[in-house]
């Protein structure tokens, strides 16, 4: 289906109200130019900006609020929020728990190691924000 | 010079400038070179203007030919793609619509890499706060039994942004 620019508008515009509305804890999903896929909780909100942690590199990312824009450290591309669509329930205790995992757990290479359970949330994230 | 297990071995004009390369067995030349100005090579930088007078595009270290399409010889830092030799990891797989214009892959951090780093050849992954390349962050993942297609999807969430 070709998206006409109108429609493009208009979620666009409706992603941004909902970016507003993203508080601590919450999930979404980001791209970088590069097309690498972010997968963001968020730590903390202000009125300018979302404070967020990627949760598979536990990476800090500072958004802006208002166009869900990232900035790039040197080194680093752009990246911009694509969704904030709600993860079924069990996927985001899935992913709260691979947050807890590799922020607490052991820093070694050794520890990355993902479980089943990890793996297929991770396959079901990719299909989930690639609608 | 030696290239594919071939030697070849350069011409010099009077001023000493290489200007083409001939086949150490055939002695036919695989690359040559002339000039636009008097006595003056035409270098070009690595996005490959075109060589005036012989077609060929030249880099820094190797030509590349117009007329029929092919580098004259290998890469010197030669093809590297993963395990199972796919050459556009580098691009995610999507070598139509990503680039790497900087070659931005960085020295590989986990010490049991089998390559020993892969500057600027694999797209690179940050997986425990380190970056490596594509085939460790399979490895240090578990991810090696999954097929091809779900490895990309899940080093995509592990890529360097």
């Amino acid at each position: 289906m070709v998206e006409k620019d109108g429609d493009k508008n208009i979620s666009d515009r409706a992603l941004m109200e909902k970016i507003k509305l993203l508080e601590v804890f919450d999930i979404f999903h980001a791209e970088s130019q590069n097309g690498a896929s972010l997968i963001c909780i968020v730590v903390g909100v202000d009125s300018r900006k979302i404070y967020a942690r990627r949760i598979t590199t536990q990476e800090n990312c500072i958004f802006d609020r208002e166009t869900g824009l990232a900035d790039a450290a040197p080194g680093e591309s752009e990246a911009i929020i694509k969704s904030v669509s709600p993860l079924p329930i069990e996927i985001y205790q899935t992913m709260i728990g691979l947050d807890r995992r590799y922020r607490l757990g052991g820093k070694s290479l050794g520890d990355a190691k993902l479980t089943d359970n990890e793996k297929k949330a991770l396959l079901f994230i990719d299909e989930f924000y690639s609608n | 010079m030696s290239s594919e297990n071939r030697l070849h071995f350069s011409a010099s004009c009077s001023s000493a400038a290489v200007t083409s390369f001939k086949d150490g067995q055939s002695y036919l030349e695989s690359a040559e070179y002339s000039y636009v100005h008097q006595n003056l090579l035409s270098f070009v930088d690595e996005f490959g203007l075109p060589h005036l007078a012989s077609a060929l595009k030249l880099t820094w270290f190797r030509a590349y030919s117009s007329d029929i399409g092919r580098w004259l010889s290998r890469d010197r830092l030669e093809e590297h793609g993963d395990s199972i030799d796919n050459l556009y990891t580098y691009v995610l797989l999507d070598p139509l619509n990503k680039i790497d214009p900087l070659g931005h892959a960085y020295q590989c951090q986990d010490a049991n890499c089998s390559t020993g780093g892969t500057y600027g050849k694999t797209a690179m992954y940050c997986v425990s706060g380190r970056n490596i390349c594509r085939d460790c962050a399979v490895k240090r993942l578990g991810v090696e039994d999954e097929s091809g297609a779900e490895q990309e999807k899940t080093l995509r969430l592990f890529l360097r942004r």
